[in-house]
């Protein structure tokens, strides 16, 4: 019992020095490190045509302001078409949607009402009426920056490039304390995590923001895999291992707002993890053979897959360290102790390391509000919480699969 | 178990205090929000335009020879010519052509003009910025600090530091050793060639009916001499184009990018490494927009002919 155990913290040492290797590189690339900027700034007078995809579910208070947004956006150089997809909103979601299609020819709405027409369907039903090259996918809380359309065409310019991800910067942050929290995270994922991660050139696959697909790579994949599109995690995973690369533009920004309460942060990270979860059963070992990933990305990608595994794995860790202390027999692997220490000083699982955070909050200009990360043991604990349950429902959904099988 | 209370006090205040920062943060001061220029968008003259519509909007309004910008600035009064002095200390507003005198040596502020700017008599004269509703001639080693933009057209002689940003709605002409950072123009041209020694990429011999097709390359490829590729390129390494070789789509490449003697790419052209475009090489097509684009320096040879945009960002010459 003793050797497994022992045996299990060394397994547990060796994946949280990886994981403290990997983000201090990340941060000392964005920090010390030459930035690798993408060709946002290709001028070209070629007409690009964009489908912009917009799922959404009861947000008629949003919905407006989103589509005026975007058009707002009056570019020469790109052909629009908006398609929200309607996932059978009772809010009187649908009905603003119809009156937008009746005033613009290139608003598209798709009511999901259909019971053949649910979930993931839905979504790709979206794409198969889409007419652009170029898929977009948005949340309906984001308001898009006039640039944003235009910078995510240009990256398709280069044909091995898979998927866009682009910046999101919270408005809402000052509502409450979980807002203010959450937007100096925010700013740490993409001013240094995903910077970071483009500089080293490793596929970083957690961003949420606007992202851009091409149409003909998307429906080669198989379609979205989830009907969350905007963070079809799984999809992301597929294009990289089928060998497309992915652009992050950190200078694509657009405004989007936070969790405003715990229960929609909660299902968020519970959701998240789902989705990596089912990556890992789906993906893992297309990311660890695949002949058109090389050993770095192979490396990183498999430990972005296990990270949201990492809260539970940490969590035997430490009941058997502190059995083995109760019991003195903890001896001669004392040391694991201060690797897995310096693993969680490093970030751990879905929380971004506050080195990470503090560079990103520094690199915005933002001062003063790195205090806030003094709550950062509660965020720690709630998202390793609801990590830990989204990762249950993966596993009882698995078994669930196999058994129907 | 008094020392363990003990103990467990201490800790529980030491965990407590940074909770109190914080909290004392959250009550006393608002998140400090970041800033998105919401509507920015890109323009390659952007400087030009700016400043022109600056200007244009202030004109009505002069008053005592000055004129309130981003802050009030002096106007150099009318000189007849020669009569400047050698450094021009003030903005000069010009609604006609200008010829610069030869005896200038430096203007220190802005140059506007409605008509055209000839500053082609004088060598190594200094300017911060210039904007012609016209066309602007640069003589010999003139030296830009900041941008030059000309709305019809412009031309370089040799030895030019082009300072950030060159760029006109019309034809650019570079003489030899021209330095740069960022060119936009209908049709940038090196060494001031006859028109006529372009390549029309329409006489190129192109096969209409073949279909366009994508390469991915995860190393370095070498197109040979004369090849004709239909299609974008894209290659982990760096990619040589051969003498007269003709790609019709885009040419993205992680390393350097090398175009030999009168190649041709009809699309974009980016890389994070180096770009030297040999002779007689053409960049993008008549009537279209296209980019070369590098993050280290660029080198572009003689009589070559780029439709659009140029940037590098390290240094650029001809």
């Amino acid at each position: 019992m003793l050797i497994i155990m022992k045996t299990y913290l060394i397994i547990l040492l060796v994946l949280s020095i990886m994981y403290g290797i990997l983000n201090m590189c990340i941060y000392y690339s964005r920090v010390k490190g030459k930035q690798r900027e993408f060709y946002g700034d290709i001028v070209s007078s070629k007409i690009r045509r964009i489908s912009v995809l917009i799922p959404m579910k009861n947000e008629s208070a949003f919905v407006s302001q989103c589509i005026e947004r975007i058009l707002e956006i009056d570019s020469d150089k790109i052909d629009l078409e908006i398609i929200p997809i309607d996932y059978g909103s009772t809010d009187g979601t649908g009905e603003i949607l119809d009156n937008y299609r009746d005033k613009y020819k290139f608003i598209k709405p798709l009511h999901c009402t259909s019971s053949d027409l649910k979930g993931v369907k839905a979504s790709n039903a979206a794409v198969n009426m889409a007419k652009g090259d170029i898929i977009v996918v948005m949340d309906c809380k984001i308001m898009p920056a006039s640039n944003v359309f235009e910078r995510i065409a240009n990256a398709f310019e280069n044909p091995s490039v898979g998927f866009v991800n682009t910046r999101i910067i919270a408005n809402n942050s000052n509502r409450n304390v979980l807002t203010r929290f959450l937007s100096i995270n925010l700013s740490g994922l993409y001013q240094c995590i995903m910077q970071g991660s483009f500089n080293l050139e490793i596929n970083c696959v957690m961003a949420k923001g606007i992202t851009g697909y091409r149409k003909d790579i998307l429906k080669k994949a198989g379609g979205f895999t989830t009907e969350y599109i905007n963070n079809d995690i799984c999809l992301k995973y597929k294009l990289i291992t089928a060998g497309y690369s992915q652009v992050y533009d950190n200078y694509c920004e657009s405004y989007g707002s936070v969790y405003e309460n715990t229960k929609e942060w909660e299902e968020n990270i519970k959701q998240e993890a789902f989705l990596v979860g089912e990556s890992f059963f789906q993906l893992l070992g297309s990311i660890l053979f695949s002949r058109k990933i090389n050993f770095r990305n192979k490396i990183c990608n498999a430990l972005q897959v296990v990270e949201y595994i990492m809260p539970i794995l940490s969590f035997f860790g430490f009941l058997m360290i502190l059995s083995m202390i109760l019991t003195g027999r903890l001896g001669e692997i004392a040391f694991v102790m201060i690797f897995i220490v310096y693993g969680f000083y490093c970030g751990f699982a879905k929380s971004n390391s506050f080195i990470q955070i503090f560079a990103g909050q520094i690199l915005d200009g933002v001062k003063g509000e790195n205090i806030m990360w003094s709550f950062g043991i509660f965020y720690i604990i709630f998202t390793s919480w609801y990590t830990a349950m989204g990762i249950r429902d993966v596993v009882a959904e698995f078994f669930r699969k196999v058994i129907k099988v | 178990m008094i020392y363990i209370i003990s103990i467990s006090v201490i800790i529980m205040i030491l965990i407590c205090i940074p909770w109190v920062v914080a909290t004392d943060r959250y009550r006393n001061s608002r998140e400090s929000e970041i800033n998105l220029v919401i509507d920015e968008k890109k323009d390659p003259r952007y400087f030009g335009k700016r400043f022109a519509e600056m200007i244009e909007r202030e004109l009505p309004r002069l008053m005592d020879n000055t004129i309130q910008l981003t802050r009030k600035e002096n106007i150099e009064g009318e000189h007849e010519d020669d009569s400047y002095p050698e450094v021009v200390e003030k903005l000069v507003i010009k609604q006609e052509d200008f010829v610069v005198p030869k005896n200038i040596k430096q203007f220190k502020k802005e140059i506007y003009t409605t008509g055209n700017l000839d500053l082609s008599n004088c060598r190594d004269i200094v300017f911060r910025a210039a904007y012609s509703d016209g066309k602007i001639s640069l003589g010999d080693s003139t030296i830009v600090e900041r941008w030059v933009d000309a709305r019809l057209g412009m031309i370089c002689e040799d030895g030019c530091n082009l300072g950030v940003c060159a760029s006109t709605e019309g034809d650019m002409k570079l003489g030899y050793n021209c330095r740069f950072k960022r060119l936009y123009g209908r049709r940038i041209m090196t060494f001031n060639s006859d028109n006529s020694t372009y390549k029309n990429p329409k006489e190129l011999g192109l096969d209409e009916e073949v279909q366009p097709h994508d390469v991915i390359y995860r190393k370095s490829v070498t197109i040979g001499a004369g090849e004709k590729i239909y299609g974008n390129i894209s290659s982990e390494g760096e990619v040589i184009l051969g003498k007269n070789s003709v790609v019709t789509g885009n040419v993205f490449a992680k390393k350097n990018i090398i175009m030999q003697e009168g190649a041709v790419v009809l699309g974009n052209i980016f890389t994070y490494g180096n770009i030297d475009i040999h002779r007689e090489c053409v960049a993008g097509q008549e009537g279209v927009i296209s980019s070369v684009i590098c993050r280290e320096d660029m080198k572009i040879g003689e009589k070559v002919c780029i439709y659009g945009y140029v940037a590098c960002s390290g240094k650029g010459e001809t």
